[in-house]
């Protein structure tokens, strides 16, 4: 029994570590993305102006153009309307951490 | 751990003071006789007391009458107490102030709220939604218009609730003494988007205020940058209906005042924080963050979304 809970504990710990690492992005996506992506593991993006984002690291293809490799993530969250002049997705203004961190995260969306 | 956004445990103003701890005596009291009762119930249950009647039990020899009229006594006391005090409370915040120092005319709709800063001189009123700024040490005096439903103004730190019925005007007031943002909550259900009925009170002191006051004063500068500009075209042709932006050829009066959009912290009635993301999806589709709302999605092609953006974010 004692042992159960032991690793119980380091479960629970190891998964606060987990959140720990991406609290800063999912802040950010609850901050800029929310209002128009559904976002797994951020509760209040709900939105759906764009595509859910559940499984966007497991998609072949970024904004139907691009291959969807980090480089070309990242390149995209820091400059939609390069990638997709006219779309709907705005310029954010992310910074180039920021926009590394999200990505990070993102990748982490294997689950469709 | 963050305190909680309507923490109405604490006061931050003289109002909300006089109420907060006549909240604990009661919540103390209530807690106190629910584990007495508890208590006397167990013991009932663990020591039952055969098949008596109760009746005999009450006039037999021991002390049954005793039981009641001490019951009565313990619970008539805290009642006395709670009414007395509960007067005094409400003889201290009920009558609004006599000579505020600023006056406010709230308009509560259906899911935001309407500001209007009233001024002996016209033209140091203006409109504002969602945000009411107020000086610390002020007292002020909120006149709550009724609109369309019923809606209750409440900001736990610094007041009680008051409600807002169509065809009346009910007076509150507000006073905060130390600097802070509270939040304020439709306390009344109204309809779909009722939970989503939010605001806040900025509480800062004087002359921050009184920056603040000059700079909702202002009108809304012509855009420069050609975005900007398309974007206020875009404006003119889609939401200038329903919203004002003073400056520019936008008057509507059923929506948001939006001359000073980029001074609030949170969109839509506290729905969203004041961001390029949320906005653009907030234009684009405000029906999927706060379904129900009386804004419809706004068909703009992706240009026209961007072009918009530029233009709000001038509207500082
Ligand atoms: C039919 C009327 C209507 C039209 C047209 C309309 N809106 Fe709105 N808008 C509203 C209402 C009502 C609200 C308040 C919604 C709420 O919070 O429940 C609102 C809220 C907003 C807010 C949030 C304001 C704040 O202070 O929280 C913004 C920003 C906004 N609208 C922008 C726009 C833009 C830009 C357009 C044009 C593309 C537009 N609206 C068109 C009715 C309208
Ligand atoms: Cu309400």
């Amino acid at each position: 029994m004692p042992r159960l809970i032991l690793l119980a504990l380091t479960l629970l710990v190891a998964c606060d570590r987990h959140a720990d690492r991406h609290a800063a992005p999912r802040a950010l996506i609850a901050a800029q993305c929310a209002a128009c992506h559904t976002v797994p593991g951020v509760a209040i993006a709900r939105g759906q102006v764009g595509p859910p984002l559940a499984g966007i690291a497991r998609r072949t293809t970024l904004a139907g153009r691009l291959p969807n490799t980090p480089a070309n993530m990242r390149h995209f969250l820091l400059h939609p309307q390069a990638v997709q002049p006219g779309g709907a997705m705005p310029d954010m203004g992310l910074t180039p951490a920021q926009a590394d961190a999200i990505a990070d995260y993102l990748a982490t969306l294997d689950e469709p | 751990m963050s305190a909680p956004p309507l923490g109405y445990l604490t006061s931050a103003g003289e109002r909300a003071a006089a109420i907060v701890p006549l909240t604990w005596f009661v919540l103390a009291v209530s807690v106190i006789v629910g584990m007495v009762v508890a208590v006397l119930l167990l013991a009932a249950i663990v020591h039952p007391r055969g098949r008596a009647l109760p009746t005999a039990i009450v006039a037999g020899d021991d002390h049954g009458l005793a039981w009641i009229k001490w019951g009565l006594v313990l619970s008539a006391l805290p009642l006395i107490v709670t009414l007395v005090w509960t007067m005094a409370a409400l003889g201290r915040v009920a009558g609004p102030p006599r000579s505020p120092a600023l006056v406010l005319d709230v308009t509560p709709r259906q899911y935001w709220w309407e500001v209007r800063y009233d001024a002996r001189d016209p033209a140091d009123r203006f409109v504002t939604a969602n945000e009411i700024h107020i000086a610390t040490g002020a007292r002020v005096l909120v006149r709550l218009h009724g609109g369309d439903v019923i809606h209750s103004f409440w900001v736990p730190q610094l007041s009680g609730k008051t409600d807002a019925i169509p065809g009346q005007t009910n007076l509150t007031w507000l006073a905060a003494d130390v600097p802070g943002r509270y939040r304020g909550q439709c306390a009344e259900f109204c309809g779909l988007e009722h939970a989503k009925m939010a605001f806040e009170v900025v509480a800062e002191p004087p002359a921050a205020f009184e920056r603040w006051r000059r700079a909702q004063l202002q009108t809304a500068p012509p855009p420069s940058s050609d975005a900007a500009q398309r974007g206020a075209r875009v404006f003119q042709s889609h939401c200038a209906s329903c919203h004002a932006v003073r400056g520019a050829r936008a008057a509507g009066s059923t929506a948001p005042d939006l001359t000073h959009l980029m001074s609030r912290r949170l969109i839509a009635a506290g729905t969203l924080p004041n961001t390029r993301g949320s906005l653009a999806g907030w234009v684009r589709a405000p029906q999927t963050s706060k379904p129900g709302a009386l804004m419809p999605d706004q068909q703009l092609t992706g240009q026209q979304l961007g072009d918009m953006l530029a233009y709000l974010v001038t509207l500082k």
